[in-house]
């Protein structure tokens, strides 16, 4: 079952998202620090403690293994998981324009009157 | 250490080399092979951040780890210091074990990664953490690299501190009670338990040793985990 409010840590959502396409440890790392701009650099603990937890969650699956590389890939409940968080963080997003563009249009309109 | 090897040193630089060596000596070599320099240091026994700091002060002065015996014999070679950086990783599972199915994985990930793990022999109790050095130029170099992954890791150290050495601190306990007891109750001498709970009370007092100093890290990194969720 999914949790609508799981909010994910920006490690789990990046490697949710790069396993759409079945990937091994360091594929997830590489395809992570590509889709980031190089900005999300992830750790091998830390890639190690998300893989084990998103498993056990079931929002990943363990698939084949090529030359002791155990290939991952998201699951159904991964999708719908990272579906709710991509939502929640669009409505973020949205309001946090939406108030920005306000507050600037009332500066600016201000200036306008003032001068 | 880069800037103060290098021939364009600044007064700045000198004296901030000054003031790590003052901090940081070298250790007395015990012998010398070749090029390889052994050295022991027992105070790093169990104390995985400890090593970590003391290899990374090896590094930066020139000298690359390339054996770890014991938990307390140190191998060198010489290397460019600065030119590796160290890092550790707890490799213990839920019930403080030597997690081998994570050690392997993250060893396989770290060689992937560009990082090469010191090879750990005569391990005490198992081997308890892995030791990885990746070179500088290969960029930035952390095992756990996000604040929630760097608290769930300190709070395993610190667990595994905390049950090791209150379970020794039992044993060593229990074992001076009935040894008190035995030397009451008939002729065996009290010396026959004493140096028992002796090396029990010592194997207690090394694994809760880093204890106190994971819990100062762990509030630190909760305390910038509350400000980021603020």
């Amino acid at each position: 079952m999914t949790d609508k409010q799981t909010v994910l840590t920006e490690a789990a959502y990046y490697i949710l998202l790069s396993l759409y396409e079945p990937l091994h440890g360091y594929g997830i790392m590489q395809k992570v620090a590509q889709m980031s701009g190089g900005r999300v650099q992830l750790g091998a603990g830390t890639l190690y403690g998300a893989l084990s937890s998103l498993v056990t969650k079931g929002w990943i699956v363990e698939g084949a293994q090529y030359d002791r590389k155990k290939e991952y890939q998201i699951s159904s409940l991964g999708h719908s998981v990272i579906s709710n968080e991509t939502a929640r963080l669009a409505e973020l997003l949205a309001n946090g324009q939406r108030i920005l563009r306000d507050a600037v249009e009332a500066d600016t309109q201000a200036d306008t009157e003032e001068g | 250490m880069m800037m103060f090897m290098s021939s364009s040193m600044n007064a700045a630089s000198a004296s901030a080399e000054q003031a790590t060596q003052k901090e940081f000596k070298l250790p007395k070599w015990k012998s010398i092979a070749g090029e390889v320099y052994t050295m022991h240091n027992w105070d790093l026994q169990y104390d995985l951040l400890a090593a970590e700091e003391f290899l990374n002060n090896m590094l930066s002065c020139g000298w690359r780890p390339v054996c770890v015996s014991r938990g307390t014999k140190f191998s060198f070679v010489p290397c460019v210091p600065g030119e590796y950086t160290c890092r550790t990783i707890l490799t213990v599972g839920t019930y403080g074990s030597f997690d081998k199915k994570k050690a392997g994985e993250l060893a396989e990930l770290l060689a992937a990664d560009g990082a090469c793990i010191v090879p750990q022999e005569k391990t005490w109790g198992g081997q308890t953490g892995l030791i990885a050095l990746k070179a500088s130029s290969l960029g930035s170099f952390e095992i756990v690299s996000d604040l929630d992954s760097r608290i769930e890791e300190y709070a395993l150290r610190k667990k595994y501190a905390d049950s090791l050495g209150a379970l020794f601190l039992f044993v060593g306990v229990a074992q001076l009670v009935a040894g008190i007891g035995a030397f009451l109750s008939s002729d065996v001498p009290l010396l026959t338990f004493f140096p028992l709970s002796v090396i029990w009370f010592s194997l207690a007092y090394y694994y809760y040793r880093p204890a106190p100093r994971y819990k100062k890290i762990l509030t630190r990194l909760k305390a910038e985990r509350d400000i980021s969720e603020t």
